[in-house]
């Protein structure tokens, strides 16, 4: 992404981070994807000395919150945004209401159309 | 497809057919007859999918409510339903999605084979609750006539006059009103919209940004400025909203005089001529009078809302090629290229209908001699038409039907996943 973006990851800011699917949806944005996301500080910004592999920007940030949620964990996929940033809600679309969605949810099967 | 299927599953509320006795049978289109777009139910929404390959998509329609949190509700065109964009004709793959759409739009002509869910026909009273509120989720989604903003006003006459802006770091919000070009007392409603760094301003041939507005002193780089009512056209989105607004719309493009409209009218249309010229023109049959040993005469009734030049392809002695194609439009038989089983033969005669042309119809009628007719060019179906001037290309895979019977070929189920 551009530089831009990389640069409002800053050491000591207040940072936002939400649980979200492979598919980079986040759950439970029905109020906004800031609502029951993890809130709390960036203590560190740390830049790879090497070319960073293809997908990654090669920054990590350290994140100190007072309250994880569910979805944080070793290899899976959050969203992360600086306070700096807008606090907007996602349209429907783009997020999942229920914490354990069923397959349904996220792919309807043709039984949602009507029988005549 | 899989967005598509996820704004379906979020009308499952909303299915079922009916709530109206006979005797109070609300309008649908007929086959074989242009509807009037009087009788059409008109809003407003984003386009947040598309399914272009089957001319169906999904629009967030604006309601009163919370914005954001409006399902996407499907929608599916009318085989000669008209999709414009930048005041010229457009395919749905033309249209960036978050562009914010009119539409104008019927019941399902035939409940049995809507390509979309069949919803009451009340649907679009009821309150969808969760704040969303009344006329979400229409049960007219099939659609005559879809159209971006430029291309509204300029069918309607209407201009936006930009009352004032105010700028913060190359974004801000401009106050602007939509009022007939001629003028005119009636009351209008000043609208705040947003802009950023990334909306494109035309001016004659050029495309400029904010930041050229700023450094050239027509815009402050901080703070209000009037515009004194200048008059332009706007290209209009929609993103999420900052500040608990509910429904705010983005200006995406301002278009500042005529030549840059035009320019943008003019581009606009050469992408939909090759489009049509390599997928051939739609049209549907009013009459086939049979002959021997496969001959037929068949008179057609070419669909409207194109570029005059494709039409005036259509001349009195040329060759042609006449292919059945679904609702959709799309081919059928086209492993080997639409041709390959198309009817061939002469154009007989060019007719130019008396009368007002309805919304959907060319008014340009086609006599067409072929000595093979074959299954699927009938009265009120619909074909595709090709001068033989026309390249003969091969439409890709999705534009197609091998076995035009089998649903599951249209729309795949589950199935289509391996099983782990």
């Amino acid at each position: 992404m551009d530089d831009a973006l990389y640069a409002d990851f800053k050491k000591g800011i207040e940072g936002v981070m939400a649980a979200a699917e492979n598919t980079l949806k986040p759950w439970s944005g029905f109020v906004s994807s800031s609502h029951i996301a993890s809130k709390g500080t960036i203590l560190d910004v740390a830049k790879t000395e090497a070319k960073p592999p293809l997908g990654s920007s090669g920054i990590q940030i350290r994140f100190e919150t007072d309250l994880i949620i569910e979805g944080i964990r070793p290899g899976r996929i959050v969203r992360v945004r600086p306070a700096s940033w807008p606090h907007v809600a996602a349209p429907r679309e783009e997020y999942l209401i229920d914490p354990r969605p069923g397959f349904d949810d996220r792919f309807p099967t043709p039984a949602i159309f009507p029988k005549y | 497809m899989t967005r598509f299927l996820f704004a379906l599953g979020s009308s499952i509320l909303f299915l079922g057919y009916g709530g109206v006795t006979a005797a109070e049978e609300p309008f649908r289109p007929e086959a074989g007859k242009f509807p009037p777009l009087q009788k059409a139910h008109a809003y407003r929404g984003e386009l947040v999918f598309v399914d272009h390959a089957n001319r169906r998509g999904s629009l967030r329609v604006q309601g009163s409510g919370i914005f954001f949190r409006n399902d996407p509700h499907p929608f599916a065109m009318l085989p000669y339903g008209i999709v414009r964009y930048r005041g010229a004709p457009a395919d749905l793959r033309d249209i960036p999605l978050g562009t914010v759409m009119h539409v104008h739009a019927f019941l399902p002509p035939d409940p049995k084979t809507s390509a979309v869910p069949v919803l009451p026909v009340d649907s679009g009273k009821q309150d969808a609750n969760h704040n969303r509120g009344a006329g979400i989720f229409p049960a007219e989604n099939h659609v005559i006539l879809l159209e971006d903003e430029p291309s509204h006003c300029q069918r309607e006459g209407l201009t936006w006059k930009l009352k004032e802006v105010e700028v913060k770091s190359n974004a801000g919000l401009i106050i602007a009103t939509r009022e007939p070009e001629k003028g005119g007392d009636a009351p209008v409603a000043e609208e705040k919209l947003t802009f950023d760094a990334a909306t494109r301003v035309w001016r004659r041939r050029e495309c400029l940004g904010v930041e050229d507005l700023i450094a050239e002193g027509a815009w402050p780089a901080e703070g209000k400025k009037s515009l004194n009512g200048q008059s332009v056209l706007l290209g209009i989105t929609w993103r999420p909203t900052p500040d608990g607004v509910f429904t705010r719309f983005h200006i995406s493009d301002i278009w500042l005089d005529a030549a840059a409209m035009q320019r943008a009218v003019h581009n606009q249309t050469e992408t939909h001529k090759a489009f049509i010229r390599s997928r051939w023109m739609p049209a549907w049959i009013d009459q086939v009078e049979y002959g021997q040993f496969g001959r037929a005469t068949v008179t057609a009734t070419l669909f409207g809302g194109m570029d005059s030049s494709l039409y005036a392809d259509f001349t009195k002695g040329s060759s042609a090629l006449m292919n059945p194609v679904a609702n959709t439009l799309k081919h059928t038989h086209g492993a080997y290229g639409p041709a390959h089983m198309a009817s061939k033969g002469p154009i007989l005669e060019v007719i130019k209908l008396p009368g007002e042309v309805p919304l959907g119809s060319s008014g340009i009628q086609i006599r067409f001699e072929t000595d093979l007719i074959i299954e699927g060019i009938r009265p009120a179906r619909v074909v595709r038409v090709r001068p033989g001037s026309w390249p003969q290309v091969q439409v890709p895979r999705e534009e197609y039907l091998n076995d035009g019977a089998n649903t599951e070929e249209r729309f795949p189920t589950p199935a289509i996943f391996p099983k782990y």
